[in-house]
């Protein structure tokens, strides 16, 4: 199940396209996989990207801010595969991302992106007790019981969270003032692994459990994640959406969006779209620019054997409304494709008050083709 | 800077000093957040307070405590965190001013908000401490560098920031290795790691 999580401050709004794991519904916190994020600061900049992307940012802000906390007086500089974040003076700090662009935080800027990068990961994160559940309904299961289907379907789960709760910034390339800086001697600075244990940092929000039960809950409490499929879908924003929405500067909001995609399982968009746009034909024009755009930037992963195909329902304004995957390929390979997030224009707008349906299907040879799909 | 290589329970005071200039936080609201988070143990009255606060070497006439444990020194640590979260838009709102100060170029003490938070500070820091090395300007650039401080205490991680902060400022400078005279015989064996140096948080 697909959904859109959205984190606001008043000077920054980070939008996640994310996958509820299958699990998440037993849960007070649903771990999810991001697919894909937007982040912006108003008109002053916007940054979109994957997965990874997000992380390395989160893991760049996160080592710059310990830094800048811990060496106040000290120039601070972090550089993670082409983000770079650099201390101009204690009110100031550059952003580089990897395409070049420079953007200067304010002090307060980077307190937004700080607040919704850590709401974020509050949820991303998968959490210990969901590793520990895990590890003990392998533990409990009789040998016996250990049949192909039951073992194989327990392993995978397991194995999708522990992947996740233990993915590593490993992989990326840190530079920052505290490598340069080891303990001396090699020793261990003072209860280092304490610090990276969930023991020092429970401050359960409201109500706070006693310290005996705090260690056990390491992440700040996320927003509440009511299953989306509950909630009404949100009614179609205005075109113009770049102002960041007025917010109480210390209104910290997740809002969950209707789902944007389903399951590969259930194909079907949502029920009040399809008898409103089927009879509405597609402009040739629409054809041509939405070809044009996933033709540009369609870069087929080289694991990619199979065609994936997605139902595009394309608001009156150019603006993409839903994307669904229409098979299983589809929908796992969703976040390597070019697919935006929803209200992103993919066209001019066209004739017509209602949305429209397109096919699209991206090849393994980096051919796309766009249709209409009534 | 006076924060740095500061024992935690030094640094700590520090934090609430620069709440109660910022925000009026007293004994009373941090104690009853104290029992709201179950760290009543600790602080049990104003009286446990004072003593854990008068434990820091900055203070003066030190009556208190000697010694803070781990437990103390993170019950401490947590409530810091939280009463910044709770006051985060104040803190928001003295360093949005800061801004707008700097972007005209004028000093943040001649803007209202600022100007009151440093004078509490400065007159907080004077009447409880024992260091009369201090001097106002460099007092005005603790409790702005507290400000700084307790903005990114007061996100949802905050709690981790401080605690890492608290830690990493209270480890000792390291000698630098270059200073050291290469000799012919291998230098004795450097003495065993303690493993808590700093046992006197």
């Amino acid at each position: 199940m697909s959904t859109t999580l959205s984190y606001s401050q008043p000077t920054c709004q980070l939008d996640v396209a994310a996958e509820l794991l299958p699990f998440s519904q037993k849960l007070r916190r649903a771990p999810v996989r991001s697919l894909h994020f937007s982040l912006a600061f108003g008109e002053k900049l916007r940054f979109e990207g994957n997965d990874r992307q997000l992380y390395q940012l989160k893991t760049l802000v996160n080592q710059y801010i310990e830094s800048f906390l811990t060496h106040p007086q000290t120039p601070t500089e972090v550089v993670i595969e082409g983000l770079v974040l650099r201390s101009r003076s204690p009110l100031e700090h550059e952003l580089h991302l990897p395409d070049g662009r420079v953007i200067l935080l304010q002090l307060t800027e980077l307190y937004d992106l700080v607040t919704v990068l850590d709401d974020w990961s509050a949820v991303m994160e998968p959490l210990p007790e969901l590793v520990e559940r895990a590890q003990s309904i392998l533990a409990q299961i009789p040998i016996w019981a250990k049949s192909a289907a039951v073992g194989v379907g327990i392993v995978a789960a397991f194995t999708l969270v522990t992947q996740r709760w233990l993915m590593p910034p490993a992989s990326m390339v840190i530079t920052s003032p505290r490598e340069s800086n080891p303990s001396p001697l090699g020793m261990p600075s003072p209860l280092p692994e304490s610090l990276e244990t969930p023991q020092l940092a429970p401050l359960p929000s409201p109500p706070p459990a006693p310290p005996q039960a705090s260690t056990l809950v390491p992440l700040p409490s996320p927003p509440a994640m009511p299953p989306p499929a509950s909630l009404p879908a949100p009614p179609p924003p205005p075109p113009a959406q770049e102002e960041p929405r007025p917010q109480s500067p210390n209104q910290r909001n997740v809002v969950i969006q209707a789902p944007t995609e389903a399951a590969p399982a259930s194909i079907e968009p949502v029920p009040m779209i399809t008898p409103t746009v089927e009879a509405t034909p597609v402009p040739a024009t629409t054809l041509r620019e939405v070809k044009a755009y996933f033709q540009d930037r369609w870069r087929p992963p080289a694991n990619l054997d199979t065609s994936l195909e997605y139902r595009i329902v394309l608001n009156p304004d150019g603006t993409l409304a839903q994307a669904l995957p229409l098979n299983g390929a589809a929908a796992r390979f969703i976040d390597r494709t070019p697919i935006p997030l929803r209200e992103s224009p993919l066209a001019s707008p066209f004739a017509g008050e209602r949305p429209i349906l397109l096919r699209l299907v991206l090849m393994p040879s980096g051919t796309v083709q766009v249709f209409s799909d009534n | 800077m006076l924060t740095s290589s500061l024992p935690i329970k030094a640094q700590i005071d520090l934090i609430l000093l620069s709440l109660e200039a910022l925000a009026q936080v007293g004994s009373a609201e941090i104690l009853t957040l104290a029992e709201a988070m179950g760290f009543e143990a600790y602080l049990r009255d104003r009286v446990g307070l004072w003593r854990l606060r008068q434990a820091s070497p900055l203070r003066r006439g030190r009556t208190g405590r000697r010694k803070l444990d781990v437990d103390e020194a993170r019950a401490l640590a947590l409530i810091c965190s939280r009463l910044a979260q709770q006051h985060r838009q104040t803190i928001r709102t003295a360093i949005e001013h800061w801004q707008q100060q700097a972007s005209q170029g004028r000093p943040p003490h001649l803007d209202p908000v600022l100007g009151d938070y440093i004078d509490r500070f400065t007159g907080l820091y004077q009447e409880r401490m024992a260091d009369n090395r201090s001097d106002g300007p460099e007092l005005a650039q603790l409790a702005l560098d507290l400000l700084v401080d307790l903005l990114f205490y007061s996100t949802p991680q905050g709690a981790r920031r401080l605690w890492i902060t608290l830690l990493e400022r209270t480890t000792p400078a390291t000698p630098s290795l270059s200073l050291v005279e290469p000799e012919p015989a291998p230098p004795p064996a450097p003495e065993l790691p303690v493993l808590f140096p700093h046992s006197d948080v």
